[in-house]
Protein backbone atom coordinates (compact mmCIF):
# COMPACT_ATOMS: atom_id res chain seq x y z
CA UNK A 1 0.00 0.00 0.00
CA UNK A 2 0.97 3.62 -0.96
CA UNK A 3 1.65 5.70 1.80
CA UNK A 4 1.68 9.22 1.48
CA UNK A 5 3.16 11.74 3.42
CA UNK A 6 1.43 13.42 6.36
CA UNK A 7 4.00 16.55 6.67
CA UNK A 8 6.04 18.00 4.26
CA UNK A 9 8.09 20.96 4.65
CA UNK A 10 9.83 22.12 1.64
CA UNK A 11 12.58 24.85 1.82
CA UNK A 12 10.76 26.99 4.58
CA UNK A 13 12.83 29.54 5.46
CA UNK A 14 11.07 31.45 8.95
CA UNK A 15 12.37 34.79 10.55
CA UNK A 16 10.91 35.51 14.37
CA UNK A 17 9.27 39.21 15.01
CA UNK A 18 13.01 40.52 15.84
CA UNK A 19 14.04 39.59 12.63
CA UNK A 20 16.17 36.40 13.65
CA UNK A 21 16.20 33.62 11.43
CA UNK A 22 14.56 30.73 12.91
CA UNK A 23 14.45 28.52 10.38
CA UNK A 24 16.58 28.66 6.89
CA UNK A 25 16.05 26.09 3.75
CA UNK A 26 14.06 23.35 6.51
CA UNK A 27 13.31 20.91 4.67
CA UNK A 28 11.26 17.40 6.42
CA UNK A 29 8.85 15.07 5.07
CA UNK A 30 6.67 12.81 7.91
CA UNK A 31 5.28 9.50 6.25
CA UNK A 32 1.95 7.98 7.15
CA UNK A 33 2.46 5.49 9.87
CA UNK A 34 6.05 6.93 10.80
CA UNK A 35 7.04 9.38 13.35
CA UNK A 36 9.84 11.45 14.26
CA UNK A 37 12.03 12.53 17.52
CA UNK A 38 12.72 16.04 17.41
CA UNK A 39 15.42 16.86 19.46
CA UNK A 40 16.75 20.49 20.37
CA UNK A 41 17.69 22.85 23.19
CA UNK A 42 15.93 25.26 24.19
CA UNK A 43 15.29 27.89 21.69
CA UNK A 44 16.24 26.09 18.98
CA UNK A 45 12.61 26.78 17.21
CA UNK A 46 10.72 23.54 18.92
CA UNK A 47 7.85 25.67 19.71
CA UNK A 48 7.86 27.49 16.02
CA UNK A 49 7.95 24.21 14.26
CA UNK A 50 4.86 23.30 15.95
CA UNK A 51 3.31 27.24 15.02
CA UNK A 52 4.20 26.17 11.70
CA UNK A 53 2.68 23.12 11.61
CA UNK A 54 -0.98 23.88 13.06
CA UNK A 55 -1.05 26.80 10.93
CA UNK A 56 -0.68 29.49 13.48
CA UNK A 57 2.61 31.41 11.91
CA UNK A 58 3.52 31.94 8.33
CA UNK A 59 6.74 30.57 6.40
CA UNK A 60 8.63 34.08 4.89
CA UNK A 61 8.79 31.30 2.08
CA UNK A 62 8.47 28.19 1.09
CA UNK A 63 5.07 25.81 2.05
CA UNK A 64 4.04 23.58 4.99
CA UNK A 65 1.68 20.87 3.84
CA UNK A 66 -0.18 18.78 6.46
CA UNK A 67 -2.18 15.66 4.83
CA UNK A 68 -1.48 16.77 1.01
CA UNK A 69 -2.61 20.55 1.91
CA UNK A 70 -0.68 23.73 2.14
CA UNK A 71 -1.48 25.21 4.82
CA UNK A 72 -0.25 28.52 4.35
CA UNK A 73 -2.75 28.60 1.08
CA UNK A 74 -5.91 27.02 3.30
CA UNK A 75 -9.04 28.84 4.03
CA UNK A 76 -9.77 29.11 7.81
CA UNK A 77 -12.20 26.67 7.11
CA UNK A 78 -9.81 23.50 6.13
CA UNK A 79 -7.12 24.92 8.37
CA UNK A 80 -9.85 23.83 11.24
CA UNK A 81 -10.30 20.66 9.81
CA UNK A 82 -6.80 19.81 9.21
CA UNK A 83 -6.17 20.56 13.26
CA UNK A 84 -8.44 18.28 13.79
CA UNK A 85 -6.74 15.57 12.60
CA UNK A 86 -4.13 16.47 14.98
CA UNK A 87 -3.99 15.53 18.74
CA UNK A 88 -1.66 17.61 20.71
CA UNK A 89 0.32 16.92 24.00
CA UNK A 90 2.53 19.36 25.98
CA UNK A 91 3.27 23.01 26.92
CA UNK A 92 1.14 24.35 23.84
CA UNK A 93 -1.68 22.04 24.10
CA UNK A 94 -3.13 23.52 27.56
CA UNK A 95 -6.64 22.28 29.22
CA UNK A 96 -9.88 24.39 28.09
CA UNK A 97 -9.87 25.95 31.68
CA UNK A 98 -13.87 26.35 31.72
CA UNK A 99 -14.47 22.87 31.24
CA UNK A 100 -14.28 19.42 33.28
CA UNK A 101 -11.69 16.78 32.42
CA UNK A 102 -14.42 14.45 30.51
CA UNK A 103 -15.72 17.39 28.55
CA UNK A 104 -11.74 18.24 27.62
CA UNK A 105 -11.36 14.42 26.55
CA UNK A 106 -14.28 14.62 24.84
CA UNK A 107 -14.19 17.97 23.08
CA UNK A 108 -12.29 16.62 19.91
CA UNK A 109 -15.41 14.44 19.13
CA UNK A 110 -17.81 16.91 20.09
CA UNK A 111 -16.36 19.48 17.22
CA UNK A 112 -16.41 16.99 15.13
CA UNK A 113 -20.26 16.25 16.16
CA UNK A 114 -20.07 12.61 16.86
CA UNK A 115 -22.97 11.05 18.30
CA UNK A 116 -23.39 11.43 21.91
CA UNK A 117 -23.62 7.58 22.53
CA UNK A 118 -20.41 7.35 21.24
CA UNK A 119 -18.70 9.98 23.26
CA UNK A 120 -20.15 8.72 26.26
CA UNK A 121 -18.55 5.07 25.14
CA UNK A 122 -15.12 6.35 24.04
CA UNK A 123 -15.08 9.02 26.62
CA UNK A 124 -15.30 6.13 29.43
CA UNK A 125 -12.90 3.63 27.76
CA UNK A 126 -10.69 7.00 27.68
CA UNK A 127 -11.52 7.56 31.63
CA UNK A 128 -10.56 3.90 32.52
CA UNK A 129 -7.57 3.77 30.46
CA UNK A 130 -5.96 6.76 32.01
CA UNK A 131 -6.67 5.87 35.58
CA UNK A 132 -8.79 9.55 35.60
CA UNK A 133 -12.43 8.07 36.50
CA UNK A 134 -12.29 10.22 39.93
CA UNK A 135 -11.43 13.26 38.37
CA UNK A 136 -13.85 13.60 36.03
CA UNK A 137 -15.98 15.96 36.84
CA UNK A 138 -13.08 17.94 37.97
CA UNK A 139 -11.91 21.14 36.72
CA UNK A 140 -8.07 21.10 35.21
CA UNK A 141 -7.10 24.10 37.93
CA UNK A 142 -7.65 20.85 40.49
CA UNK A 143 -5.70 18.79 38.57
CA UNK A 144 -1.73 17.71 39.43
CA UNK A 145 0.69 18.22 36.60
CA UNK A 146 0.89 14.37 35.95
CA UNK A 147 -3.14 14.26 35.91
CA UNK A 148 -2.89 17.70 33.12
CA UNK A 149 -0.84 15.32 31.05
CA UNK A 150 -2.64 12.15 31.25
CA UNK A 151 -6.29 14.66 30.05
CA UNK A 152 -4.22 15.65 27.34
CA UNK A 153 -2.96 12.13 26.53
CA UNK A 154 -6.76 11.10 26.70
CA UNK A 155 -7.52 14.08 24.77
CA UNK A 156 -5.11 13.30 22.07
CA UNK A 157 -6.21 9.44 21.71
CA UNK A 158 -10.15 9.94 22.35
CA UNK A 159 -10.92 11.09 18.05
CA UNK A 160 -7.83 8.80 16.73
CA UNK A 161 -6.21 11.31 15.18
CA UNK A 162 -4.03 10.26 12.84
CA UNK A 163 -1.22 12.96 13.51
CA UNK A 164 0.37 13.52 17.25
CA UNK A 165 2.27 16.41 18.22
CA UNK A 166 4.07 15.81 21.36
CA UNK A 167 5.53 18.55 22.79
CA UNK A 168 8.18 17.75 25.44
CA UNK A 169 6.56 14.44 26.74
CA UNK A 170 8.48 13.94 29.67
CA UNK A 171 8.41 17.81 31.27
CA UNK A 172 7.50 17.41 34.98
CA UNK A 173 6.64 14.15 35.12
CA UNK A 174 8.05 11.29 37.59
CA UNK A 175 9.50 8.29 35.86
CA UNK A 176 6.48 5.71 36.63
CA UNK A 177 3.85 8.11 34.64
CA UNK A 178 6.74 8.79 32.27
CA UNK A 179 7.21 5.33 31.67
CA UNK A 180 3.31 4.16 31.35
CA UNK A 181 2.87 7.11 29.08
CA UNK A 182 5.95 5.81 26.52
CA UNK A 183 4.34 2.74 26.57
CA UNK A 184 1.26 4.45 25.18
CA UNK A 185 3.00 6.43 22.48
CA UNK A 186 4.63 2.99 21.44
CA UNK A 187 1.06 1.63 21.30
CA UNK A 188 0.12 4.35 19.21
CA UNK A 189 3.02 4.17 17.12
CA UNK A 190 2.27 0.37 16.59
CA UNK A 191 -1.63 1.59 15.57
CA UNK A 192 -0.33 3.26 12.49
CA UNK A 193 -0.55 6.95 14.11
CA UNK A 194 2.17 9.25 13.18
CA UNK A 195 4.04 11.08 15.61
CA UNK A 196 6.23 14.30 15.39
CA UNK A 197 7.83 14.51 19.06
CA UNK A 198 10.32 17.12 19.94
CA UNK A 199 12.26 17.21 23.03
CA UNK A 200 15.36 18.94 24.73
CA UNK A 201 16.17 15.98 26.04
CA UNK A 202 18.75 14.03 24.11
CA UNK A 203 18.29 10.48 25.45
CA UNK A 204 14.70 10.33 24.78
CA UNK A 205 13.14 7.01 24.42
CA UNK A 206 13.14 5.61 21.14
CA UNK A 207 9.90 5.03 19.51
CA UNK A 208 9.16 2.13 16.68
CA UNK A 209 8.50 3.46 13.42
CA UNK A 210 10.63 6.55 14.12
CA UNK A 211 13.98 8.71 12.85
CA UNK A 212 15.51 10.86 14.94
CA UNK A 213 16.55 14.15 14.27
CA UNK A 214 17.87 17.43 15.51
CA UNK A 215 17.27 20.99 15.15
CA UNK A 216 20.47 22.83 14.45
CA UNK A 217 21.13 26.23 12.83
CA UNK A 218 17.68 26.37 11.54
CA UNK A 219 17.16 22.76 9.73
CA UNK A 220 16.47 20.13 10.69
CA UNK A 221 19.43 17.08 10.34
CA UNK B 1 -68.57 65.45 13.42
CA UNK B 2 -72.12 67.00 13.59
CA UNK B 3 -74.20 67.45 10.49
CA UNK B 4 -77.10 69.83 10.13
CA UNK B 5 -79.50 69.37 8.05
CA UNK B 6 -81.68 72.01 6.32
CA UNK B 7 -84.76 73.22 7.37
CA UNK B 8 -86.51 71.91 3.53
CA UNK B 9 -85.51 68.39 3.83
CA UNK B 10 -88.68 66.07 4.44
CA UNK B 11 -87.64 63.83 7.59
CA UNK B 12 -88.67 60.73 5.13
CA UNK B 13 -85.53 62.38 2.72
CA UNK B 14 -83.65 62.97 5.81
CA UNK B 15 -83.60 59.29 6.91
CA UNK B 16 -82.24 58.34 3.30
CA UNK B 17 -79.36 60.49 3.68
CA UNK B 18 -78.15 58.38 6.63
CA UNK B 19 -77.24 55.39 3.68
CA UNK B 20 -75.24 58.33 1.88
CA UNK B 21 -72.98 59.54 4.77
CA UNK B 22 -72.16 55.36 5.99
CA UNK B 23 -70.86 55.28 2.71
CA UNK B 24 -68.13 57.88 3.92
CA UNK B 25 -64.76 56.21 4.11
CA UNK B 26 -64.14 56.12 7.99
CA UNK B 27 -67.48 56.61 9.16
CA UNK B 28 -68.54 54.01 11.65
CA UNK B 29 -71.31 55.44 13.45
CA UNK B 30 -74.18 57.24 11.79
CA UNK B 31 -77.07 59.40 14.98
CA UNK B 32 -79.82 60.99 13.64
CA UNK B 33 -80.67 63.34 16.39
CA UNK B 34 -84.34 64.80 15.50
CA UNK B 35 -85.39 68.26 16.28
CA UNK B 36 -86.93 67.02 19.64
CA UNK B 37 -84.36 65.33 20.92
CA UNK B 38 -81.98 68.91 20.09
CA UNK B 39 -84.22 70.28 22.42
CA UNK B 40 -84.07 67.75 25.18
CA UNK B 41 -80.61 67.45 25.06
CA UNK B 42 -80.21 71.81 24.98
CA UNK B 43 -82.62 71.28 28.21
CA UNK B 44 -80.30 68.80 29.87
CA UNK B 45 -77.88 71.77 29.31
CA UNK B 46 -79.22 74.89 30.19
CA UNK B 47 -82.58 74.40 32.12
CA UNK B 48 -86.03 73.87 30.74
CA UNK B 49 -86.55 77.85 32.45
CA UNK B 50 -84.73 79.40 29.00
CA UNK B 51 -86.93 76.99 26.86
CA UNK B 52 -90.54 79.19 28.37
CA UNK B 53 -92.33 80.10 25.68
CA UNK B 54 -90.85 77.59 22.77
CA UNK B 55 -92.85 75.24 23.69
CA UNK B 56 -94.59 74.90 20.60
CA UNK B 57 -91.78 76.68 18.31
CA UNK B 58 -88.26 74.35 17.82
CA UNK B 59 -85.93 76.04 15.85
CA UNK B 60 -83.28 73.77 16.35
CA UNK B 61 -82.12 71.79 13.47
CA UNK B 62 -81.80 68.02 12.67
CA UNK B 63 -78.31 66.52 12.74
CA UNK B 64 -76.70 64.11 12.32
CA UNK B 65 -73.90 62.87 14.43
CA UNK B 66 -70.94 60.83 13.09
CA UNK B 67 -68.69 58.45 14.42
CA UNK B 68 -64.83 57.54 13.10
CA UNK B 69 -62.34 54.91 13.18
CA UNK B 70 -59.39 56.16 15.21
CA UNK B 71 -57.18 55.41 12.28
CA UNK B 72 -59.19 58.39 10.35
CA UNK B 73 -59.39 60.48 13.41
CA UNK B 74 -57.01 63.49 11.48
CA UNK B 75 -57.02 66.54 10.51
CA UNK B 76 -56.67 66.16 6.53
CA UNK B 77 -59.14 63.33 6.77
CA UNK B 78 -61.32 65.70 8.59
CA UNK B 79 -61.38 68.14 6.01
CA UNK B 80 -61.80 66.08 3.06
CA UNK B 81 -64.84 64.46 4.61
CA UNK B 82 -66.64 67.45 5.32
CA UNK B 83 -65.98 68.92 1.72
CA UNK B 84 -67.83 65.64 0.68
CA UNK B 85 -70.59 65.94 3.13
CA UNK B 86 -70.94 69.82 2.52
CA UNK B 87 -71.57 68.98 -1.47
CA UNK B 88 -74.12 66.77 -0.49
CA UNK B 89 -77.94 68.56 -1.21
CA UNK B 90 -79.51 70.01 1.56
CA UNK B 91 -76.70 69.72 4.23
CA UNK B 92 -76.46 73.38 6.19
CA UNK B 93 -73.57 73.07 7.86
CA UNK B 94 -70.76 70.94 9.45
CA UNK B 95 -68.63 70.84 12.27
CA UNK B 96 -66.42 69.46 14.55
CA UNK B 97 -63.83 69.75 17.20
CA UNK B 98 -60.90 71.20 14.73
CA UNK B 99 -58.91 73.03 17.22
CA UNK B 100 -58.81 70.20 19.47
CA UNK B 101 -58.14 67.39 16.73
CA UNK B 102 -54.98 69.70 15.94
CA UNK B 103 -54.20 70.04 19.13
CA UNK B 104 -54.39 65.86 19.52
CA UNK B 105 -52.27 65.65 16.50
CA UNK B 106 -49.55 67.74 17.49
CA UNK B 107 -49.12 66.24 21.16
CA UNK B 108 -49.51 62.43 19.12
CA UNK B 109 -46.57 62.92 16.83
CA UNK B 110 -44.54 65.01 20.03
CA UNK B 111 -44.95 61.59 21.59
CA UNK B 112 -44.24 59.98 19.17
CA UNK B 113 -41.21 61.09 18.56
CA UNK B 114 -40.53 61.30 21.72
CA UNK B 115 -41.09 57.65 22.15
CA UNK B 116 -38.60 56.56 19.31
CA UNK B 117 -35.68 58.87 20.85
CA UNK B 118 -36.31 56.81 23.90
CA UNK B 119 -36.76 53.20 21.82
CA UNK B 120 -33.61 54.41 19.91
CA UNK B 121 -31.88 55.00 23.29
CA UNK B 122 -33.10 51.79 25.03
CA UNK B 123 -32.04 50.06 21.87
CA UNK B 124 -28.56 51.16 21.83
CA UNK B 125 -27.82 50.91 26.04
CA UNK B 126 -28.78 47.58 25.55
CA UNK B 127 -27.10 46.77 22.59
CA UNK B 128 -23.96 48.51 24.38
CA UNK B 129 -24.85 46.31 27.76
CA UNK B 130 -25.24 43.20 26.23
CA UNK B 131 -22.39 43.37 23.95
CA UNK B 132 -20.08 44.38 26.79
CA UNK B 133 -20.72 41.64 29.06
CA UNK B 134 -20.17 39.01 26.33
CA UNK B 135 -17.12 40.51 25.22
CA UNK B 136 -16.11 40.50 29.67
CA UNK B 137 -17.19 36.42 29.18
CA UNK B 138 -15.02 36.19 25.96
CA UNK B 139 -11.83 37.69 27.90
CA UNK B 140 -12.58 35.48 30.84
CA UNK B 141 -12.36 32.48 28.70
CA UNK B 142 -9.68 34.01 26.51
CA UNK B 143 -7.10 30.85 27.42
CA UNK B 144 -10.03 28.52 26.18
CA UNK B 145 -10.27 30.03 22.87
CA UNK B 146 -6.70 28.99 21.73
CA UNK B 147 -7.15 25.73 22.78
CA UNK B 148 -10.37 25.18 21.44
CA UNK B 149 -9.38 26.23 18.01
CA UNK B 150 -6.08 24.63 18.23
CA UNK B 151 -8.40 21.86 18.38
CA UNK B 152 -10.31 22.52 15.24
CA UNK B 153 -13.13 24.23 16.28
CA UNK B 154 -14.59 27.03 13.90
CA UNK B 155 -15.64 30.10 14.36
CA UNK B 156 -19.16 29.89 14.49
CA UNK B 157 -18.66 26.60 16.85
CA UNK B 158 -17.25 29.28 19.18
CA UNK B 159 -19.46 31.91 18.69
CA UNK B 160 -22.91 30.06 19.41
CA UNK B 161 -23.07 30.01 22.27
CA UNK B 162 -22.37 33.38 23.09
CA UNK B 163 -25.02 34.31 20.16
CA UNK B 164 -27.23 31.89 22.08
CA UNK B 165 -26.65 33.67 25.64
CA UNK B 166 -27.17 37.37 23.90
CA UNK B 167 -30.98 35.27 22.35
CA UNK B 168 -31.85 34.40 25.50
CA UNK B 169 -30.88 37.70 27.70
CA UNK B 170 -32.61 39.82 25.22
CA UNK B 171 -36.00 37.32 25.30
CA UNK B 172 -35.77 36.67 29.10
CA UNK B 173 -35.04 40.67 29.90
CA UNK B 174 -37.93 41.49 27.54
CA UNK B 175 -40.37 39.00 28.69
CA UNK B 176 -39.60 39.95 32.47
CA UNK B 177 -40.20 43.40 31.64
CA UNK B 178 -43.50 42.81 30.13
CA UNK B 179 -44.33 40.40 32.90
CA UNK B 180 -43.88 43.58 35.41
CA UNK B 181 -45.99 46.10 33.17
CA UNK B 182 -48.77 43.45 32.85
CA UNK B 183 -48.23 42.41 36.52
CA UNK B 184 -49.02 45.99 37.84
CA UNK B 185 -51.19 46.96 34.97
CA UNK B 186 -53.62 44.60 36.56
CA UNK B 187 -53.09 45.96 40.15
CA UNK B 188 -52.87 49.83 39.40
CA UNK B 189 -56.43 50.94 38.21
CA UNK B 190 -56.10 54.12 36.00
CA UNK B 191 -58.63 56.79 35.91
CA UNK B 192 -56.94 59.56 34.56
CA UNK B 193 -55.74 57.92 31.18
CA UNK B 194 -56.27 54.97 29.18
CA UNK B 195 -53.62 52.58 28.31
CA UNK B 196 -53.74 50.77 25.92
CA UNK B 197 -52.08 47.32 25.83
CA UNK B 198 -50.60 45.17 22.93
CA UNK B 199 -52.07 41.88 22.49
CA UNK B 200 -50.43 38.33 23.58
CA UNK B 201 -48.51 38.43 20.05
CA UNK B 202 -47.51 41.16 20.29
CA UNK B 203 -45.81 40.81 23.13
CA UNK B 204 -44.66 37.29 21.71
CA UNK B 205 -43.06 39.55 19.01
CA UNK B 206 -41.33 42.12 20.68
CA UNK B 207 -39.50 39.40 22.66
CA UNK B 208 -39.04 37.79 19.72
CA UNK B 209 -37.13 41.12 18.32
CA UNK B 210 -35.37 41.61 21.83
CA UNK B 211 -34.31 38.12 21.34
CA UNK B 212 -32.57 38.98 17.48
CA UNK B 213 -31.44 42.28 19.35
CA UNK B 214 -29.44 39.45 21.79
CA UNK B 215 -27.92 37.88 18.81
CA UNK B 216 -26.63 40.88 17.27
CA UNK B 217 -25.12 42.52 20.43
CA UNK B 218 -23.61 38.47 20.90
CA UNK B 219 -22.13 39.51 17.74
CA UNK B 220 -20.85 42.80 18.73
CA UNK B 221 -19.24 41.19 22.05
CA UNK B 222 -17.41 38.81 20.41
CA UNK B 223 -16.50 39.81 16.94
CA UNK B 224 -12.80 40.34 18.10
CA UNK B 225 -12.99 36.78 18.74
CA UNK B 226 -14.36 35.99 15.46
CA UNK B 227 -11.39 37.46 13.63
Amino acid sequence: MDKSPIIEINNVYLKSDRRNQIFKNLDFKLMQGRSAVVYGPPGSGKSSLINLLLGLQKPSSGSVELFGENIGRSSKMKLNKIRRKIGGIGGMFELIPSLTVSENIAYPLVITGERSKVRKERLLKMLTEFSLIKQAADLPEKLTRVERTLVQFARASIANQPLLIIDEPSAGLDSKTFSRLSEFLVRASFSGRSMIILTSEPGTKKIPNSDFYQLKGGELV
Amino acid sequence: MHVYLSESLTDSSAALLSSSLTEIDGVNAVQLVSKEMARRELASLVGTDLLIGYDNVNPLPRSYILGFEPAYLTVSNMEEIESRIIAIPNIDKVEYSRQWLQKAEFTRSIVLKIGLVLGGLIILTTLITFGNSIRLMTRARAVGFTQMRLLGAGRMFLAMPFLLEGFLMGCVSAALGWGAIVYFYNRIAFRQLEIVMPTFDEIVLFCLAMGALGILSGFVGIRKLLK
